[in-house]
């Protein structure tokens, strides 16, 4: 009884509290299911807020336009943040979208907190080809070996260099560093241009990037059993050495910059090398950067190292199971062939599946060739940890910003440490 | 046929009742007390609530917890060091936009046809959004493409980071905030200062006053009344800082501009969806402004008791 009217309390605060900051968002649902046409409506929130947006767009139009299983989807595109603050209020409130595509990193929390279907039966239905999944992008929505989420985009680090700039400070412009010793080298070079030229960019809030050059230090964010933090190592002093070297002693870049301040020194052309998503790309085409694409620089020539990310299909528990069944009809429609080579084509992603990466265009596409040969190799970071979020967010991306300001990285080390282990014990 | 007459009669009265202006009055606070009963009141008993409970934002796993969560505020640094980014911004925001509000609505006060085309000027900022006023700065002070930065870049000076500094970041965003907002303290003033009888300003004319002694001897003691409402609501408005820290820094850099909302509301809107910890948070604020809003309106009332 006190729970229920706890719970009532709860929900009236945390909707009334978090109205006023939503309230700009838009409407957070509108879905119906008529019986008339028997047409399914399936409310769809992503956050595919850039041009890979438009190809989703035109996507969920042909599906609509196309589909012979009466169904209709309804897509609501909004930046991530505004994602993962209207997501929760939404699934607490019962407004929740009948479906969702959400980053792996986010994922974990929301099992946890047993708002996410089990969509194992997913690769049940019939023509699912369960095998034509690469194991490691299935498995990236798994959570303690139930499938929680779907694939609909795989994703890694790339490491993206200037042709233009690479000339000009007389580098090899067919030559990318393959090493993180090369990439600060090179870096210097180009930073020595002047002219507001950046060498390289290390985003205060780039935790995707540290996280990579952890790994490929030998460094390990949590122990074993990812009960406790293993962030106090020789292996992590070096990385966060190696970044305040970069940027804050010999200034190779700017100090304190965001994730989209530094794309959009990158899409101006006024900075050297850069580690992103594929998403950078349609910006770079569209504003004519003569540019280059790799895999991800390595600790050492030879290394194989990167972490998979991604991005999938998610169903709130709310959702019912008609509905479900409409939302597998989408997905599955997503997960052909025709589809996977147009989203990795048109938006330059690695495939994830083996009928779109044996494709013919898809080979012949030097970007995507590039990164689905790191795709091959590619290992989640710590996939199903609920504290990865708030560890990320909390405790990496403020590490970042005070190593890159020139605070003491021993220091920055251990009190980082002693935050993982306080968010892993609850507190 | 008696039945009707009952409730014609009760309908009379019914009407009579509330056309009594005691009466009336209260339909006409209806509506915002309504509002405030449903966009404040409840929720402010609903957030002391869960305040006392340990519970997220998918309400699983909630456990009461007592004082815990107010306790955890003591012990949790990030979280003091916004109320006190708190508290720097409103000493930094306050004074400066009630003095500036206050000097400008002086300056305009005689009606000239330049006087009205500055304060309108003045006041274009006030509807501007907070956001959409973050952007515009964040784009002006931005050490790469800002206009500001390449300006004093020209005049030889080092170029300032502003929002990406942190000693500045938080006087900058002060700059900003009262920018944007003195159109409102400076109309306010400006009626007070219209009010005030130009017989006054004869008589000191008079005794030998001069403009400086006019102003600080006849304008402020006749406006201190709205003096104190304009330093109550920015003094309240600081104190819930939200909109342009979050557009332009963020909380950053380091957290060195991280308000109590801001702290607040990453608490408990995003992982690790801390609901309960954050309303304790917000209670705790909430009764720091209610200190404060009460001590700034006695002191107000005190000060113009004696200025009378």
């Amino acid at each position: 009884m006190r729970h229920g009217l706890m719970k009532k309390l709860g929900v009236v605060a945390a909707i009334a509290a978090a109205g006023v900051s939503l309230a700009a968002c838009g409407s957070s649902k509108s879905s119906s299911s008529s019986s008339s046409n028997k047409t399914t409506t399936i409310t769809f929130w992503n956050g595919f807020t850039s041009t890979d947006g438009d190809v989703l767009k035109q996507i969920v139009k042909d599906y609509n336009k196309t589909n012979k299983d009466h169904v209709k989807v309804k897509m609501d595109i909004m930046t991530w943040d505004n994602f993962n603050q209207k997501l929760p209020t939404g699934i607490t409130a019962k407004k929740a979208p009948d479906f969702v595509a959400m980053n792996y990193g986010d994922m974990a929390s929301y099992v946890a907190n047993g708002t996410m279907k089990d969509m194992g039966d997913f690769y049940k239905q019939s023509g699912v080809d369960k095998s034509n999944f690469e194991t490691t992008a299935r498995n990236l929505g798994v959570i303690n070996g139930k499938t929680y989420f779907v694939p609909m985009q795989v994703q890694g680090m790339y490491l993206y260099w200037n042709k233009k700039l690479f000339k000009k400070a007389g580098l090899n412009p067919n030559n990318p560093p393959k090493t993180w010793a090369e990439l600060a080298t090179d870096a210097k070079k180009i930073s020595k241009l002047g002219n507001n030229t950046q060498g390289f960019a290390m985003p205060k809030d780039g935790s995707a990037i540290m996280y990579n050059l952890l790994q490929d230090n030998g460094a390990k964010l949590l122990n074993g059993s990812e009960k406790k933090s293993a962030l106090n190592s020789a292996a992590t002093k070096k990385s966060f050495d190696y970044l305040q070297q970069l940027i804050y002693k010999d200034g190779v870049g700017p100090k304190n910059i965001s994730g989209a301040e530094a794309d959009n020194l990158m899409l101006a052309g006024s900075l050297g090398l850069y580690i992103n998503g594929p998403w950078l790309n349609s910006g770079l085409k569209k504003n004519n950067i003569d540019y280059g694409i790799s895999t991800l620089v390595q600790a050492k020539q030879g290394d194989k190292k990167a972490i998979l990310d991604g991005v999938g299909f998610g169903i709130p528990t709310s959702t019912s199971d008609s509905k479900t069944k409409a939302i597998y009809s989408f997905v599955k429609y997503w997960n052909t062939t025709k589809i996977g080579k147009k989203w990795s084509l048109e938006n330059k992603c690695a495939p994830y599946l083996k009928s779109v990466a044996a494709n013919k265009d898809i080979k012949k596409d030097k970007l995507v060739s590039t990164m689905y040969k790191q795709i091959g190799y590619a290992k989640p970071y710590y996939p199903g940890n609920k504290n990865m979020s708030n560890i990320t967010t909390n405790v990496i991306n403020p590490s970042i910003e005070k190593v890159l300001a020139g605070s003491n990285t021993t220091s920055v080390m251990k009190s980082a440490s002693k935050q993982v282990d306080s968010t892993l014990s609850g507190n | 046929m008696e039945e009707i007459d009952t409730s014609v009669g009760k309908k009379r009265s019914f009407f009579r009742f509330w056309n009594q202006p005691k009466h009336a009055a209260y339909l006409f606070m209806a509506p915002s007390i309504i509002i405030l009963l449903f966009f404040m009141v409840i929720p402010l008993i609903g957030t002391l609530g869960l305040s006392f409970f340990n519970i997220n934002i998918f309400f699983t796993g909630t456990k009461f917890v007592g004082l815990d969560n107010f306790i955890q505020f003591f012990h949790d640094q990030r979280a003091i060091n916004s109320m006190w980014h708190t508290v720097y911004f409103t000493l930094l925001e306050t004074p400066t936009q009630v003095i500036v509000g206050t000097v400008a609505a002086a300056a305009l006060s005689r009606t000239t046809l330049f006087n009205r085309f500055s304060r309108s000027v003045f006041y274009v900022p006030v509807i501007c959004s907070l956001t959409t006023s973050g952007i515009i700065f964040s784009m002006l002070l931005d050490p790469n493409i800002g206009w500001i930065p390449y300006v004093l870049h020209q005049f030889g000076m080092n170029t300032p980071q502003f929002f990406r500094d942190a000693t500045l970041a938080m006087p900058s965003i002060a700059v900003m905030t009262v920018w944007k907002n003195f159109g409102v303290t400076m109309t306010i003033m400006l009626t007070a200062i219209q009010a005030i009888s130009p017989s006054l300003y004869e008589s000191a004319e008079m005794d030998g006053a001069n403009k400086k002694q006019q102003f600080f001897h006849v304008t402020i003691p006749q406006i201190i009344p709205s003096l104190g409402f304009c330093v109550m609501t920015n003094l309240i408005g600081s104190m819930q800082v939200f909109d342009q820290i979050y557009v332009t820094t963020a909380g950053g850099p380091e957290f060195k501009t991280e308000s109590a909302v801001q702290y607040i509301y990453s608490r408990g809107f995003s992982a690790p969806y801390q609901l309960g910890y954050a309303s304790a948070v917000a209670t705790i604020l909430f009764v720091i402004i209610a200190i404060l809003s009460v001590s700034s309106n006695l002191y107000m009332s005190h000060k113009e008791k004696q200025m009378r």
